[in-house]
């Protein structure tokens, strides 16, 4: 039986004017990918930031059963981990002394690790690959190691979601395909996933699910099959697929423009 | 992890420590070392043990003092606005606790009573304080630092002012010695002024290094960590306008304590912000107890300010350091 992790009705979210997201309704599950696409300025960014309690946008997010403004901002640290867009990390810190920081909505009192913290640390170098370079100052590794080693900062913390805004960004296609790879194993694990991605094909292959937005609105929710159709992927995005079958699958291609010039 | 900071941070208090004995030996009247120790004890002759207790040793403690707390000021305001450049000055409070000085003394406040300087130097520098708090609450930490430096500018301004329009040669001669930042002739009284102000805005700081550390992450990710970034704000400047201007209060304007040591310890501790935060407290410290009796050593006369010497030290460090930052970018 799958679990709804997260759900939210109605999400509506206005910066000054401009209406970023309208009418949102969505619902993560335990132990899936839900993707969450959509073009440029479509609010995906917004959606992820409203759900990890950044944004407030007077809407019911329901957490585990109980309502996203009922928790504190521990508590919600601890069952909501947030990997942001662009991998910040403003001092050259050791790679070690990020991921720990994963830990953070764990601590108490003058903040010592505990037992429990060292092992979740552990833990989550060595799923993404990063122990190796531990002690290495974050400063000095390149934009594959450092996208894992944030990936690591974000499982450590060990909450049963976790929200990862464009984590294959500008990341070659190896180091893309093994951070999704880490995604499908984190989410084996029961972790309810939500992954923002600019990129269809990696998005549909490895999604359980897909929310595609459009301006802010929900303009499909399902299957990436049921989804990601020709029709809607020429309204929203404007493009038309390479369509071929492999291996007895339909990968998504973006191949070319609805009509060249207009955008 | 912490290992290294701790190994730092003793060293640091067993330098301290000799840095305060070696001070406590220097001066006009030549004391032998073991002399000096046992009249710090109150053992020894009358004329001794009056020189080094009531004459170098509040001037040794207060240097100590002043440093510990531009040193630890210096290492939070880095930390918070995640800029290896950033100073206690940077956000006006030195500044405004000399712009208070200089009113106190324009206006003549000082012979009503001696406290009415520092008290009016920290009025200043609170009320500093209370527009920055009102900016942190709508802004970053960019916003922060611009509207210290437009703080400072206008607090160098008002300054100059009352500069100006001193009539009394004697009162702009005491203002501008002020200003240029000593610890002579200061007195166990002035220890006691500052010490309470200084520990609470330590302990302010201190307080505020967990979430020093996730702000390493930017201001989003800390957020979702469960950091409240407004509330560590408004903790680091408190924390530093208390510090800093208690400092200021009884020392003047020592500049680039905050920016040289927590600068020279990355090396020792590494970047963490919060690892830095003990240490650069102890480094201020004995950077400030060794630059004093340094001053007192020289003999030059009259004597060195102690604020001209670290301006005269740090401004080109400040300057290797922006050179360095910025081909490091390029």
């Amino acid at each position: 039986m799958t679990v709804i992790a997260l759900e939210a009705r109605d999400i509506t979210l206005r910066l000054g004017d401009a209406t970023v997201l309208d009418s949102v309704t969505m619902e993560a599950r335990s132990g899936e990918i839900l993707g969450i696409v959509g073009p440029n300025g479509a609010g995906k960014t917004s959606l992820l930031r409203v759900l990890a309690g950044l944004a407030h946008s007077g809407c019911m997010v329901n957490l585990g059963g109980r309502s996203l403004q009922d928790h504190d901002a521990a508590t919600r640290a601890r069952l909501i981990a947030y990997l942001a867009q662009g991998h910040v990390v403003e001092w050259p810190l050791a790679v070690r002394a990020v991921v720990a920081l994963g830990r953070f909505p764990h601590r108490s009192g003058f903040g010592r690790l505990t037992a429990v913290d060292v092992a979740a640390i552990e833990n989550a170098m060595s799923l993404t690959d990063t122990a190796r370079f531990a002690e290495r100052p974050i400063t000095a590794l390149s934009g594959g190691e450092r996208a894992r080693v944030m990936l690591a900062r974000a499982l450590a913390t060990e909450a049963p979601v976790l929200l990862a805004d464009e984590p294959t960004a500008s990341l070659d296609p190896r180091h893309q395909l093994r951070v999704m790879e880490l995604l499908r194993s984190v989410a084996g694990r029961g972790v309810a996933v939500l992954v923002t991605l600019h990129d269809l094909t990696l998005a549909a292959r490895f999604s359980d699910r897909l929310l595609l937005l459009d301006r802010g609105r929900v303009a499909a929710a399902g299957t990436p099959e049921s989804v990601l159709t020709s029709e809607r992927l020429a309204a929203v995005y404007g493009v038309v697929p390479f369509e071929r079958e492999v291996s007895a699958r339909r990968p998504i291609v973006p191949w070319s423009l609805v009509d060249p010039g207009s955008r | 992890m912490s290992a290294p900071r701790f190994g730092v941070t003793a060293r640091l208090l067993v330098a301290l420590l000799c840095a305060c004995v070696l001070a406590l030996s220097l001066g006009y009247v030549e004391i032998p070392l073991a002399d000096v120790v046992r009249a710090a004890a109150g053992d020894g002759d009358a004329a001794t043990v009056a020189i080094v207790r009531e004459i170098r040793l509040p001037r040794v403690l207060l240097a100590a003092a002043v440093g510990a707390a531009l040193g630890v000021s210096g290492a939070t305001l880095q930390g918070l606005l995640r800029n290896a450049l950033a100073e206690p000055g940077v956000i006006g409070v030195t500044a405004s606790g000399g712009l208070g000085a200089a009113f106190a003394l324009h206006f003549g406040l000082t012979s009503a009573s001696v406290w009415l300087l520092p008290a009016s130097a920290m009025a200043a520098t609170a009320l500093c304080t209370l527009v920055l708090l009102a900016v942190a609450a709508r802004g970053s930490a960019l916003t922060l630092i611009l509207a210290g430096v437009a703080l400072s500018s206008l607090a160098t301004a008002l300054t100059s002012l009352v500069i100006n329009l001193s009539a009394n040669p004697f009162a702009l001669t005491e203002l501008l010695f002020w200003l240029l930042g000593s610890l002579k002739d200061r007195s166990f009284d002035d220890l006691a002024l500052m010490l309470p102000f200084a520990c609470a805005g330590a302990a302010l700081m201190l307080a505020s290094g967990p979430a020093l550390e996730a702000l390493a992450l930017g201001d989003e990710t800390a957020r979702s960590l469960g950091v409240d970034v407004r509330r560590t704000q408004a903790l680091v400047v408190v924390g530093t306008a208390l510090a800093v201007g208690a400092s200021v209060a009884v020392a003047g304007a020592i500049g680039f304590v905050g920016l040289v040591v927590p600068h020279l310890l990355r090396r020792a501790v590494g970047h963490s912000p919060r690892a830095l935060l003990v240490p650069s407290a102890v480094g201020g410290a004995v950077l400030l107890v060794v630059a004093d009796a340094g001053v007192r050593f020289l003999g030059v006369n009259p004597e060195l300010h102690l604020g001209v010497v670290t301006g005269l030290l740090g401004a080109p460090f400040f300057l290797m350091m922006v050179l360095r930052t910025s081909r490091g970018e390029s």
